[in-house]
């Protein structure tokens, strides 16, 4: 038992070094791609001595595959440049920006589950109801609704008309608000589509129609059968989200002036501050490798048929 | 002859489910935003770029002599109704382009995995996990910031957006059909590789392929808008409904109507193309069938 879960996680952590190493070459490939590093990363009022002492300080006169070798190297050490912005390292700044989206994602992520799954499960038990369509109709709308027009509906209604909840800033819990709904809304959308399916699966299957037919209640039949069975299916959709709530997140981020790392590298890019912009794309790789890892150890330890029977099915 | 065939089911489809309002709906709904970008200069009462500057922040429906603003203006007295037929050009353009580019690629990378196995899969496989790793948002911001941006930048970027879907799919599919008795009977008779996946394998996933296209169109669409909104993707004096709603943001108090129509139009937009997706996979699809994911 012991070994089997060690060399699963060996067999994880292995691909998620992959993964990442995986996007460090994508990024260094682009950044060389992209022109002379020395003039693209340096500010562009460097004098040419100075701009030739770097190339030399950063290697770029020796062989690409060295550079590339240095470059990782320097990963490993968190070096990944200096801001052209407020020349402090971009790493720094990165980092700084982090705890801010992770509010706003986790945030996000609680209202998304605490309204979607709910509904979805609901949805699968009134299965065909007009109860069913309802929440349906619903959630299909979390897939096409645009991040920044629902913002932008949002500030309108509850910022603009309303004055209830202020529409830029992080100073207080009242900032968070619209941001948080902004993002989770969709998510709960898609998190109750998606749950609707697992639970419909699972619900017909025959161990649930067997623990009715013992004659367990609706209640128990739902958390002790039916509920560690559906959760896989969401748990690894949940892995895929991670992206969109990224993704998402930069936009929301943006509109609200919420000072978190997607408002982060849509300035930078906006202002080819470089440096940052790697930066914040490995931080957001590293993110989602580690939120991909942990849903592979959860599932391992939520699927059923992965704790008893001991094969692993994947 | 493919495209005719699909044609042909979807009008019997059409006959013989009884095919809901919603998705007539949609299918109107999306006919009209192709015709409106066919025929956008004809459509449009008057120029995109156009400056009524004495008529600034006109309301929907304000006349002012023979110049009728039906939807409005903006901060610039630009006729809000003309921006949004050529804005619905552009964003169709671009979301279609950049599908295209993303299907053929992603498509000729899973035959390929699909085909030779070996290391050109694992490598094909490893860059799709490396991309499914990535927010498409982040990557697609990371590569404008490198290699700054024009059309053609742009419609790789969002091309970028589900590449690594079709590869996954077109690879499964394209795996289990190897195994299907008709193809070992084609291989028996002695077709060569390249014939056995395009006259036989691939008029059989043909089906499951313009419903994932269908279902990832919207996310395109999405990433389009998003980054046009951002100030990252379409530049001004060009019009994309995202930099509409972009520009519109900063009147929101007292112009609410120069953000919420544009707005409005990618929701419907997007909202009819995920609707349509769904129904075509209920009833086209038949290895997706059921999987609902």
């Amino acid at each position: 038992m012991i070994s089997r879960v060690s060399a699963f996680l060996g067999q994880r952590i292995f691909r998620s070094m992959i993964t990442l190493l995986i996007a460090v070459t994508i990024v260094f490939f682009l950044l060389r791609t992209a022109g002379d590093p020395a003039s693209i990363l340096l500010p562009p009022e460097t004098p040419g001595d100075v701009k030739d002492a770097y190339r030399t300080l950063w290697g770029l006169d020796r062989s690409l595959f060295e550079q590339y070798v240095d470059y990782l190297i320097a990963i490993i050490h968190g070096d990944l440049g200096i801001s052209f912005a407020d020349s402090r390292p971009a790493t720094t700044i990165v980092l700084q920006a982090l705890p801010k989206s992770l509010l706003l994602g986790g945030t996000a992520l609680s209202i998304g589950l605490c309204l979607g799954l709910p509904l979805g499960v609901f949805a699968a038990m009134k299965h065909n109801t007009l109860i069913d369509r309802a929440v349906m109709a619903v959630a299909i709308s979390g897939y096409a609704i645009p991040v920044f027009f629902l913002g932008i509906l949002l500030i309108l209604e509850f910022s603009l008309r309303l004055r209830w909840l202020p529409s830029a800033g992080s100073a207080t819990w009242a900032h968070l608000v619209l941001p948080a709904f902004t993002l989770g809304l969709p998510l709960s959308g898609r998190i109750a589509r998606f749950s609707r399916t697992a639970a419909l699966e699972v619900l017909g299957r025959p161990y649930i129609r067997t623990a009715k037919a013992k004659g367990l209640g609706q209640f128990m039949v739902l958390s002790r059968h039916a509920a560690p069975n559906a959760a896989v299916p969401v748990l690894m959709f949940l892995g895929i989200e991670i992206g969109s709530i990224l993704s998402g997140g930069a936009v929301t981020e943006s509109i609200f002036g919420w000072p978190g790392l997607g408002r982060l590298l849509v300035d930078s890019a906006y202002n080819r501050d470089l440096p940052v912009v790697q930066s914040a794309i490995l931080c957001a790789t590293l993110i989602m490798v580690l939120a991909n890892f942990f849903v592979d150890l959860m599932h391992f330890g939520i699927d059923p048929r992965l704790s008893i029977s001991g094969t692993t099915s994947k | 002859m493919m495209a005719a065939q699909i044609g042909n089911r979807i009008a019997g489809a059409v006959r013989r489910f009884r095919v809901p309002w919603t998705i007539r709906l949609a299918g109107v709904w999306l006919l009209c935003m192709v015709i409106i970008s066919l025929f956008a200069p004809w459509i449009a009462p008057y120029s995109y770029a156009e400056q009524h500057l004495q008529f600034r922040f006109a309301l929907t429906g304000d006349s002012h002599g023979d110049l009728t603003f039906f939807l409005g203006t903006d901060h610039l007295g630009r006729d809000i109704l003309s921006r949004i037929i050529y804005a619905i050009r552009t964003s169709i353009f671009i979301a279609l382009a950049g599908t295209t580019v993303g299907a053929f690629v992603g498509v000729t990378l899973g035959f390929i995995a699909a085909r030779f196995r070996g290391f050109a899969d694992h490598a094909i496989m490893m860059a799709v996990d490396a991309q499914a790793s990535l927010p498409p948002l982040f990557l697609a911001l990371g590569f404008l910031a490198f290699f700054g941006n024009n059309i053609i930048i742009f419609i790789l970027v969002v091309s970028l957006d589900g590449w690594e879907r079709y590869t996954r799919l077109v690879r499964g599919l394209v795996k289990s059909e190897q195994q299907s008795d008709y193809i070992r009977a084609v291989e028996g008779l002695g077709a060569r590789p390249r014939r056995v996946l395009f006259a036989h394998i691939l008029p059989n996933i043909v089906a499951s392929l313009v419903v994932q296209v269908t279902l990832n169109f919207p996310s395109t669409i999405l990433l389009e808008t998003s980054l046009s909104f951002l100030g990252l993707g379409i530049q001004p004096p060009g019009t994309s409904l995202g930099l509409m709603l972009g520009e519109g943001r900063r009147y929101l108090l007292n112009a609410p109507w120069i953000a919420v129509y544009p707005g409005s139009v990618i929701l419907l937009t997007t909202l009819s193309i995920c609707l349509l997706g769904d129904w075509a996979r209920d009833h086209f699809d038949p290895t997706l069938n059921g999987s609902g994911s």
